[in-house]
């Protein structure tokens, strides 16, 4: 069974200048000027996420609705277990597929056929899945037997190309992305276009953050609006997409994330 | 807490026994860092060589030794203590440096660890080019003993494991550590036999009690004297097995206290 389950998750980023360094660490405890009496460290610390709820199951396709900050990314990356949660409880039963760099791993001195594998394995695929699915990429992304050559020799659209048929020949149980997947070239679009919608299809729980509402509406069949690390809205894509350019022409969302002195 | 230290562990295990990924890593690195060179790897056993040959006859001079059983000591202890060396550097840099991977991907921290001691593995093995040839020049004697290094390293290594995770982690939060390592590491270089021999204080047994202290000196000795056809002395062996226990146990609960901060501090 493949379900994402978060109980009043929240992440807080500690934010470290260069004040936080030994010199003043050391300074600071031989001094103990700057901490408080009471045994505390003060720490200043962003909160991205805030008691955030969330249940998702077999077919549900989110959408994350949001301006900058709101903590879209934050959220992707928690559900991909890059950041464990600073308080609450986050499980995940299913393969995870975080596409958020869709070329980790890749190296311009590489070959092309180098670069698939590189790419491949970071990707999450075993040796032989990235060897079987090599014929695949190749014919899709059509480079021929420049894929013998250092990428370093390639066009920049043929890189992207190339990058894009790596990341959407994955099988993913749950595919999350940060914003959409895309391929430059006008002449790849129509070929690009019937790979991502068959990458979703071949996923069972999608998770899509982006600011253009027309994609979610195209993709997702719920969504969530984040609004200062907190789910102001959530239910149908309409509806959540509503809620957010009403608000958006309030303006009430537009205020900088608040620091929080822990 | 019982599941943080249920996760470390499963972390620490994923990421070590992933050995075709951390292989890969680890050799792509060196591929990368000598790309389009023409002797590639073989650059670093050229630098060693020339050093040895050429410190080496003054050294032997210097300290009264004769020259053919200097050579084989001093080759070896130098090898093996850049292997030590670059493991510790490198484990204060080994998180900072993947930044890119664990805050974009769902990996093992401990893989990029494994990586890493691999891929300075692989360079110890082109720098024992030299050692062979300095075998050949001054009749090393191969014998059993020699099949000893196979366990020597294998405890170099998971003793190297946990010093760059402890190390990694404190250097991510306090950025000031990697420099601070890089003079501990080269004060210790002198504090360690080496350079110079532990037979070569007699007389002053004191120094050389407080050498056998010296945690570097056991792990460095359980690879040189096998390449030099010796046995490591049981005392050897027992404080590089010990610190594994020691030194992990104390890895273990720094990792399964502050493994899921380490995105953060990135």
């Amino acid at each position: 069974m493949v379900r994402i389950e978060l109980k009043n998750v929240f992440v807080d980023f500690p934010i470290y200048g260069s004040s936080m360094s030994f010199r003043t660490e050391l300074l600071q405890r031989a001094t103990g000027g700057f901490i408080r009496r009471d045994g505390k460290k003060q720490r200043v610390t962003v909160r991205a996420l805030e008691g955030i709820n969330l249940v998702l199951n077999e077919g549900d396709r989110l959408g994350i609705i949001g301006h900058n900050g709101a903590g879209k990314s934050t959220l992707l990356k928690t559900l991909a277990g890059v950041y464990e949660p600073t308080q609450g409880e986050i499980t995940v039963s299913g393969r995870l597929s975080p596409l958020f760099n869709i070329a980790p791993g890749w190296d311009v001195d590489d070959t092309g056929y180098e670069n698939i594998m590189n790419c491949g394995l970071f990707l999450g695929m075993t040796p032989e899945e990235v060897r079987d699915k090599t014929p695949e990429i190749a014919d899709v992304c059509g480079l021929g037997s420049y894929l013998h050559l250092p990428v370093r020799t390639y066009s920049a659209g043929m890189s992207v190309r190339l990058a894009f048929s790596i990341a959407t020949a994955i099988d993913p149980e749950i595919l999350l992305l940060d914003e959409a997947l895309g391929a430059g070239d006008a002449s790849f679009a129509a070929t690009a276009q019937a790979r991502v919608d068959r990458l979703l299809s071949r996923s069972r729980i999608l998770v899509l953050a982006s600011h253009a509402t027309p994609l979610i509406k195209l993709w997702c069949n719920t969504a969530i609006l984040l609004e200062h690390g907190r789910i102001v809205h959530k239910g149908s894509v309409d509806e959540t997409v509503a809620v957010y350019d009403e608000r958006t022409r309030a303006g009430a969302a537009l205020l900088p994330l608040s620091a929080a002195a822990e | 807490m019982i599941p943080q230290y249920a996760r470390a562990v499963e972390d620490i295990w994923s990421g070590a026994s992933n050995w075709q990924m951390w292989a890969r890593l680890g050799w792509l690195e060196i591929k990368r860092r000598y790309r389009r060179t023409a002797v590639g790897p073989f650059w670093t056993s050229f630098n060693l060589a020339t050093m040895v040959f050429s410190v080496g006859f003054l050294f032997a001079a210097l300290f009264n030794q004769p020259v053919a059983s200097y050579m084989p000591f001093m080759t070896a202890g130098i090898l093996i203590w850049q292997l030590i060396n670059s493991i510790v550097a490198e484990g204060a840099t080994v998180f900072t440096g993947g930044q890119a991977l664990l805050t974009t991907l769902r990996i093992s921290k401990t893989l990029l660890v494994a990586a890493m001691i691999w891929r300075n593995l692989i360079v110890f093995f082109h720098n024992l080019v030299v050692f062979a040839v300095v075998m050949l020049i001054w009749k090393v004697p191969v014998t059993w003993n020699t099949l000893l290094v196979i366990p020597g390293l294998a405890l170099l290594a998971v003793n190297g494991l946990w010093v760059a995770i402890l190390v990694g982690i404190v250097a991510t939060r306090l950025r000031d550590v990697p420099q601070l390592i890089g003079g501990i590491m080269q004060i210790m270089m002198f504090l360690t036999p080496v350079m110079w021999s532990r037979d070569t204080l007699k007389g002053r047994e004191l120094v050389g009690y407080i050498i056998d202290y010296n945690p570097f000196y056991h792990v460095v000795e359980i690879v040189r004297a096998p390449l030099l056809g010796q046995a490591p002395s049981l005392a050897n062996w027992i404080v590089a097995a010990l610190m594994i226990v020691v030194g992990g146990a104390g890895t273990l609960y720094v990792y399964s206290r502050f493994r899921q901060r380490i995105p953060y501090w990135l």
